[in-house]
């Protein structure tokens, strides 16, 4: 993306078009990003599968079955983030300042929310089960803190982002930052989707 | 003209000087670099193979024991596909790509930096473990039970388990890198039935990175986490199953076979063309068979598990999967013959290896035909037929076509000629070589010779053909050691090379040999699938030049396109050299090397430090240009 002094120096003979965020260099990037990490996932889950389908028990004997309504509500509270950074990415289009920093600052609270929460739950299920007790044990945990880290990397894409939105870097211009965090957040938030139903899958 | 070319020169100059040396991103130099670290872990690995032929040249030999036998064919392996082909295609992808593509750069050249450095130090991590003495020794693919912690409890795997998820993040950002450079930066005018077969085999290639590391990822997770952290995956008295990491490695590994091949024969693609001289037969029809396979390389993958009892259903479909295969790899074949035989071939160095890599190709996969068979493959399993087969596919798909890359591109490389004699005389010196080396072993495979032993008694009727092999690899290394003597000594004795020495039908062609910083002076415009042919239109560049249209002397700059038809888009502000690449694969080496000694908390403080590096490297310039 040329910075306006380069535009304005620039022969006219030169074709220049005008940059659209959603073409950006990029916004192709990450795409490719959440590809790779997104069949991470599917490959954690399918492995949970396979080994579930091989078990006599699930869980094995000595572990209870999940409970729904706790990581329901963390999930819950995950994906409402997705609504505020929605919000933030349309505002920035049309240069709306305060909206932009409004949501991202929403989206970036409710993240930290479920971090916050996870944490706790992961506390509980600590004192009932550890990871080295058997296989399913040890996916539940690789699988749910694989997901509980992504998130970790986007509160901290949400807080450099933030920032930068609050020292006035973007605008309806300037914006591929913003749509490059808001693809993150989408797909930590969707994520909630199948590692929610995976994990608390026995139990349904 | 005189004052936009300096200019270009002046915004993209660079000093030489070791400042420059770590903070370039230039992807000439970052390929280049690529090119000649993946080819020292080949020597490393080759010299392991010497070591295992001389070992295995008699029976009951003892120039090896048996734990440095399995160190040693362990990291033959792990060099040969990791450290060597993997990165040495991603060279010439890098130096190559943004050339045919009449791009500046790579659409993000400091994630390019960064991939070389993080290749480099995963390299240097895994190769470390010989210092300790405890290199990885489970075979290339790491079978549970055997890589758990219960059987195998020093560092040798962790070595492995590491090494690999540290050098995953060099092939993942470098192919992100590959798709949206090839998706974003052609020339205007190269639309995607224009763009070359080269880029489409790496484009194709990329996209199987993206989809197949993921579950090497997760394996080598998994496994680090059960030794680690007393996790359990593989083992079934804990509820797991040892076949779930095959499943996995085999997931990714089958596809890393087109990982692997697939830029080899876009490299063959390149050069066809040209030695031919005419277009190549059923363009098309060659990058549509290119996506084609590294699709299909996804739903083959228990092929290499065909002796581990699964349903037979399972097995069938696998088996009638691995045939199909066949049929894009038949109309790759079929078009390269068509072109060399409708064209007038001019029989240089680089089409003999082409030549070569068809002929041993060809037989790999014949052999290869023969494994879809259930039951031959479960007679042959684990034999020596299995090394002789993966070895006319690997060496013959890959070295083959990667030796004619290196002699095609050389003169673009250096702007020097090699000696076309000698040349010619190292090829079959090399050609005589691999099948002496790999020929036999079909028939000790046959016999009954198991792989990946140390030695063998006398008196099986295996002496004779291990004696070949050996005897043969030296004649391979000595080929190999020619090619280096030429190549080398063209830096000297050379003729000049000029611009295009061989006709070529890609942009490479169209600039200097070697290249300016920025590539091109004036953005070259193309209109068909040969545009170095185009004479015209490489004419008008110069006028253009002339005339300042898109020379993009305004600043560090670079055209991007859009995907489909290649119409001038956007004016990219390129990136500046960075010290943030190095200190980011820096931190993370850091990290590595604490988890592996079981340092946790320092390992985290490396995380900690390549967060830093993330922002330092973000604040660095407006990161619209990221």
């Amino acid at each position: 993306m040329s910075s306006p002094a380069a535009v304005e120096g620039r022969p006219a003979a030169t074709p220049l078009v005008r940059p659209t965020g959603s073409r950006a260099n990029g916004w192709w990037g990450m795409v490719l990003l959440i590809a790779t990490e997104a069949t991470l996932f599917a490959v954690l889950i399918a492995s949970y599968f396979y080994i579930r389908f091989k078990s006599p028990a699930w869980p094995p004997d000595g572990i209870n079955d999940p409970t729904v309504g706790r990581p329901l509500l963390n999930n819950g509270v995950l994906l409402a983030s997705i609504v505020p950074m929605y919000l933030a990415e349309r505002a920035v289009f049309r240069g709306r300042g305060a909206l932009l920093r409004l949501g991202l600052l929403a989206s970036f609270l409710l993240m930290l929310a479920y971090f916050a929460l996870q944490l706790d739950s992961f506390w509980t299920s600590w004192h009932s089960f550890k990871p080295s007790e058997d296989t399913y044990a040890s996916l539940v945990y690789t699988i749910v803190g694989a997901h509980w880290v992504h998130v970790g990397a986007g509160i901290l894409l949400l807080a450099f982002v933030q920032l930068r939105a609050w020292l006035g870097h973007f605008d309806a211009e300037r914006n591929v930052p913003v749509q490059v965090t808001a693809l993150y957040v989408y797909f930590v938030g969707l994520l909630a989707i199948p590692v929610f139903l995976t994990s608390v899958s026995p139990a349904l | 003209m005189a004052v936009n070319v300096e200019r270009l020169e002046r915004i993209w100059f660079e000093p030489t000087g070791l400042k420059t040396f770590v903070t370039t991103v230039n992807h000439k130099k970052i390929g280049k670099r690529y090119l000649v670290t993946a080819f020292a872990f080949f020597v490393a690995a080759g010299a392991e193979a010497l070591l295992m032929r001389t070992q295995l040249a008699r029976p009951e030999s003892g120039v090896v024991g048996p734990k440095t036998y399995n160190e040693l064919f362990s990291m033959h392996g792990v060099t040969m596909i990791f450290l060597f082909v993997t990165p040495m295609l991603s060279g010439f992808g890098n130096y190559f790509v943004p050339l045919q593509l009449g791009a500046r750069d790579m659409a993000f050249p400091r994630m390019n930096a960064f991939s070389y450095w993080v290749f480099l130090g995963s390299g240097i991590f895994m190769y470390s473990s010989f210092l300790f003495g405890e290199a990885p020794n489970d075979g290339w693919f790491n079978y549970a039970p055997l890589s758990q912690r219960e059987y195998t409890p020093s560092l040798n795997i962790d070595f492995y388990n590491l090494g690999l998820l540290f050098l995953t993040i060099s092939t993942t950002a470098g192919a992100v890198n590959f798709i949206v450079t090839i998706f974003k930066m052609r020339a205007p005018g190269m639309s995607i039935n224009r763009i070359p077969l080269f880029c489409w085999a790496i484009l194709a290639q990329s996209f199987s990175v993206v989809f197949a590391l993921p579950a090497l990822s997760a394996a080598n997770i998994f496994l680090s986490l059960e030794r680690k952290f007393h996790f359990h995956f593989f083992s079934p008295g804990d509820g797991g199953d040892p076949l779930l990491w095959q499943h996995l490695f085999w997931i990714f590994g089958h596809p890393d076979v087109y990982i692997i091949f697939l830029p080899a024969i876009g490299i063959v693609s390149a050069i066809i063309p040209t030695f031919a001289r005419r277009p190549m037969v059923m363009h098309t029809w060659l990058a549509l068979a290119t996506l084609t396979t590294g699709f299909i390389g996804f739903g083959v993958w228990v092929h290499h598990m065909f002796a581990t009892g699964l349903p037979q259903i399972t097995m069938t479909f696998f088996a009638a999967a691995s045939l199909l295969i066949t049929i894009p790899s038949g109309i790759q074949i079929f078009g390269w013959c068509a072109t060399l035989l409708t064209g007038a071939p001019l029989i240089r160095t680089p089409l003999l290896f082409v030549l070569g890599f068809i002929v041993v190709f060809v037989i790999g996969g014949v052999t290869g035909v023969m494994f879809a068979v259930i039951p031959f493959d479960q007679q042959v399993t684990d034999t020596y037929f299995v090394v002789a087969h993966f070895h006319y596919v690997l060496f013959g798909g890959a070295v083959f076509p990667i030796f004619a890359g290196l002699h095609y591109w050389w003169p673009k490389l250096t702007g020097r000629m090699f000696s076309e004699p000698l040349g010619q005389v190292s090829f079959w010196i090399f050609f005589v070589g691999f099948n002496l080396t790999f020929f036999p072993m079909h028939i000790a495979g046959l016999l009954g010779m198991p792989r990946r032993v140390y030695t063998y008694p006398d008196g099986l009727g295996w002496g004779i053909y291990n004696l070949l092999e050996t005897i043969g690899a030296f004649t391979l290394a000595l080929g190999i050691l020619l090619v280096v003597v030429n190549l080398l000594g063209s830096l000297r004795f050379g003729a000049l090379a000029g611009p295009d020495p061989w006709g070529g039908e890609t942009l490479e062609w169209a600039t200097t040999s070697p290249p300016p910083e920025y590539n091109f002076a004036a953005i070259p415009l193309v209109r068909s699938n040969s545009p170095n042919w185009d004479r015209a239109d490489r004419e008008e560049d110069v006028h253009r030049l002339e005339r300042n249209e898109l020379v993009l002397a305004e600043g560090h700059e670079a055209l991007a396109t859009t995907v489909l038809d290649a119409d001038a888009d956007q004016v990219l502000e390129m990136p500046p050299e960075s010290p943030w690449p190095f200190v980011l694969a820096l931190a993370i080496a850091f990290g590595f090397a604490f988890l592996l000694v079981g340092h946790y908390l320092v390992a985290g403080l490396g995380a900690g430090l390549a967060l830093a590096a993330l922002a330092g490297w973000h604040s660095q310039t407006p990161m619209e240009t990221a």
